[in-house]
């Protein structure tokens, strides 16, 4: 038992050691990005909104006559004293903004994730227990389809078909004009407005999660554990559900970890859709605008925000599976 | 007939993607044989629905949306293949020295490999766009440069195990180079999972450049099914066939490029062919 505590924590350890040249590779891919794009970066900085003042203040704030090195180890100072710059447009520090928008990101994620991983654990669980029948044929072609058709456009036949045509759920937004601002009401009417946007999202990952599930079971269910446990006389469903699932879940959370980048980037497309006030609406709207403090700081952000679910998706798989720490 | 053709043709879903992918490519190539419009041109009524004389009706400027359509797979086909090839060309080279090689060469490689892995693509394609401009080539520079990994890993791995087949060990005797080997011997006997792997790379670089254009970061100048969609979203119940239209066109092709590369593998794949006989 120790040994294998020994060795799960310093696996845990090594993979805590992966974070920091990772952070680092963000901010120094983001400094690159400063300073190749065209122009003086002071200007970029600026964005738009600023006058020839600010410009010249950002110079010299920024240190720009200084060599790059320079340049860059102050930069990098400042990204971790959590100095994400400041939005000319919006008049604030970029981490306010940012951080103002991220939980109604948050809920949106959430509830897309946990609906596609749940109907799409279940969903594969019956197909891969018989495998290329009715059910199982069906399920596959709508779980292609799912992961076929780009998540603007589905966001756009949905708002089509349930807002306009039959006029169940708002068009887009998060919040009535008239809402309640607080207790269940208010919960409701936040409700009624996250159905649409959560399926547009979820529909990809909803396919994802199905066909991964489904390889790893159809896999693992020939294999000789499981005909030990169907002669100990278990039911289909048992035998699935308490003996191969738990090993089909490992490389689909892996997968569905690594998505995660994927998944912020179907933020900006759907919020942008649905108009929900989140960090990928932001970040279009730092796009329309030229808001490029703004925009590099959302880059920062979620960047470190992706590097931290990699490493608990990693941590949880490695909970779930002692094997990966000999790995 | 050879027989990896015949097992793809006796699979429907291989032969409608393959049908839906060209057909919608020689729509885009024939474009100007197949619509007497411009793309651009303007003159029709705005917000036209669909009729006889606009077969998809027209825009908020009373362009002819058929033509737009025809026109836009350019961007898809062009963008598609040209990042793949570039993610092709990075992915296989990479993969084939690392795999060949071995030791400190692998080591590089795949430390190089796993950091763009881990970099959210659609997210660092729309931040790097949004500040070095929106051009057609800057939109297939950063989607190819974003899109080899996966080709890497793959062409390492099956590199790692042909090296030490015994076909390898006579060439070497026979005094061939490792340049040689790598092109001329290994590289043919890794070409199914590398054709397979190019595909579906066409079909992420085709949803990556609609979804940047979708966002206004394609080239304004190009029009393209992402662009007319950005353009739709404003009209969406006032002139829902501006948005219908182009996104069942990239629905369709990029769902054709996912079969096709199905199709393929389970040709490719003995195992899988004997599966699918059963």
């Amino acid at each position: 038992m120790s040994g294998s505590f020994v060795s799960r924590l310093s696996y845990i350890l090594r993979r805590l050691a992966q974070v920091a040249p990772m952070i680092l590779a963000v901010v120094t891919i983001n400094f690159l990005l400063i300073n190749l794009a065209p122009g003086d970066p002071a200007t970029l900085m600026a964005g738009d909104f600023a006058d020839l003042e600010t410009i010249e203040r950002l110079r010299e704030e920024f240190g720009l006559n200084e060599p790059l090195h320079v340049q860059f180890s102050s930069y990098v100072w400042k990204v971790l004293n959590f100095d994400l710059g400041y939005s000319y447009q919006f008049r604030a520090p970029v981490l306010d903004i940012v951080l103002a928008r991220l939980p109604n990101t948050l809920i949106l994620l959430f509830f897309s994730f946990i609906l596609s991983m749940i109907l799409g654990i279940l969903l594969a669980a019956v197909s891969a227990r018989r495998p290329n029948r009715a059910f199982d044929n069906t399920a596959s072609s709508i779980a292609m389809l799912g992961y076929c058709l780009p998540m603007f456009w589905l966001g756009m036949m949905l708002i089509l078909i349930f807002s306009s045509t039959l006029r169940w759920f708002p068009t887009g937004g998060m919040y009535s004009l008239r809402a309640p601002s607080e207790g269940w009401p208010r919960m409701l009417d936040i409700g009624r407005h996250l159905v649409l946007p959560a399926l547009a999202y979820a529909a990809y990952f909803l396919a994802m999660a199905y066909r991964l599930t489904r390889a790893k079971l159809i896999e693992i269910l020939r294999e000789d554990y499981i005909r030990t446990a169907r002669m100990k006389g278990l039911s289909d469903w048992s035998v699935i559900f308490r003996h191969a699932l738990r090993n089909a879940l490992v490389p689909v959370i892996a997968v569905m970890g690594l998505d995660f980048g994927v998944m912020i980037g179907g933020a900006v497309v759907v919020e942008t859709v649905f108009s929900w006030p989140g960090v990928g609406r932001l970040m279009y709207e730092s796009i329309l605008s030229r808001d490029y403090p703004l925009l590099l700081g959302i880059f920062v952000i979620v960047s470190f925000g992706i590097i931290l679910v990699n490493l608990i998706a990693d941590l949880i798989c490695a909970m779930i599976d002692p094997r990966i720490a000999y790995g | 007939m050879p027989i990896f053709l015949r097992a793809y043709s006796e699979n429907p879903s291989a032969v409608a993607g393959a049908v839906l992918v060209f057909a919608l490519v020689a729509a885009s190539i024939l474009a100007p044989l197949l619509t007497e419009f411009a793309p651009k041109e303007l003159g029709g009524a705005p917000l036209q629905p669909p009729g006889a004389g606009h077969l998809m009706g027209t825009d908020d400027l009373g362009r002819d949306l058929w033509a737009q359509f025809l026109y836009g797979g350019r961007a898809s086909v062009i963008v598609g293949l040209v990042a793949a090839a570039i993610s092709t060309v990075i992915g296989v080279s990479l993969g084939a020295i690392s795999g060949y090689f071995g030791g400190w060469v692998d080591d590089v490689v795949q430390r190089m490999t796993e950091m763009f892995s881990i970099v959210p693509r659609y997210f660092f394609a729309i931040v790097t766009v949004a500040i070095l401009g929106a051009s057609l080539i800057n939109v297939i520079c950063v989607i190819g440069l974003l899109s080899w990994p996966p080709m890497t890993k793959l062409v390492r791995a099956e590199f790692a195990t042909l090296r030490s087949r015994s076909f390898v060990d006579a060439a070497k005797m026979g005094g061939e180079g490792p340049m040689f080997i790598i092109f001329n011997e290994i590289l043919p006997n890794a070409l199914p999972p590398i054709v397979v792997q190019t595909i579906l790379t066409i079909s992420a670089a085709v949803l990556m450049e609609a979804t940047l254009s979708f966002l206004g970061l394609g080239d304004p100048n190009l029009i393209s099914w992402g662009l007319m969609l950005n353009k739709a979203q404003q009209f969406l119940t006032l002139a829902p066939w501006m948005a219908i239209f182009p996104g069942l066109a990239i629905s369709l092709f990029i769902l054709g490029l996912n079969l096709m590369g199905d199709g393929f593998n389970q040709a490719l794949n003995p195992r899988l062919r004997l599966e699918a006989r059963k």
